[in-house]
């Protein structure tokens, strides 16, 4: 056996080797929070989107916007495993998913812009003219 | 107090896989948003420790936070620590740690 299972705090994870010795859905609740989370950033004329997609290629990955919805869908594919190879631990979780995110101002459809590195994907909405800050000259 | 909250590192712990081969064994970590220079994985004291430091992509606009992706493991007598390799791509470190020879499975030839 590589390792025994260590993760800060420690004492949980004691307790998570005892009662579940071997790879659990009690693992996979524990981690899933730190895949595939998704931010939104307001910046003035923009509205900055960004998610985490580690694992998944390019090829594997399509934007979409509808109606104000804007839904990344992606898979990433599972490693196939020889038959002299076996899982020891398997808390990554592979597959399709997809996640929609509405979004809170209209955006100018044909300007958006999408880049994906490092396991980042990052998006880039212009807002449409009608919902950029407008500057109000005081008379 | 609040200020050195507010100033420390958060740390993630990445999800991991970790497959035995007939060699090796293949340890997968997720750590999106971390790049090369920042990923630090060593061998110490019997432990593999794998770190790396990112932005806070989801911090507010307020703070310059970073986080921190950390995970330890102990490694097993069967390990050469001398044989160790790691590569990073899509935001997934993989780490390959070779078995020892002497634990490798052998063909017995028959005469």
């Amino acid at each position: 056996m590589l390792v025994r299972y260590q993760t800060i705090p420690s004492l949980f994870s004691e307790i998570d080797e005892l009662l579940y010795p071997s790879n659990s859905i009690f693992h996979r609740i524990n981690f899933s929070e730190s895949t595939r989370r998704v931010a939104m950033k307001d910046a003035g004329d923009l509205l900055n989107v960004v998610m985490e997609i580690p694992g998944v290629r390019k090829e594997e990955v399509k934007v979409t916007l509808h109606d104000g919805v804007l839904t990344v869908a992606a898979e990433r594919k599972q490693p196939e495993l020889k038959e002299s190879e076996q899982w020891l631990r398997n808390e990554i979780s592979y597959g399709k998913f997809e996640r929609s995110i509405d979004l809170p101002y209209p955006v100018a459809e044909d300007k958006i812009s999408a880049t994906h590195e490092n396991g980042m994907l990052r998006i880039v909405l212009p807002k449409a003219q009608e919902a950029k800050p407008k500057e109000i000259s005081i008379k | 107090m609040t200020a050195e909250i507010k100033n420390s590192i958060k740390t993630i712990i990445p999800s991991v896989n970790i497959v035995e081969t007939k060699n090796s064994y293949v340890v997968t970590l997720d750590i999106p948003g971390a790049i090369k220079e920042k990923i630090n994985a060593k061998i110490e004291n019997n432990e593999l420790v794998v770190t790396a430091d990112v932005a806070d992509y989801f911090a507010d606009d307020s703070t310059e936070n970073t986080k921190q992706y950390r995970r330890e493991f102990s490694i097993a007598d069967n390990i050469d620590v001398n044989s160790v390799n790691a590569s990073h791509d899509l935001g997934v470190l993989t780490v390959t740690l070779n078995k020892k020879q002497q634990f490798l499975p052998k063909e017995i030839s028959i005469n």
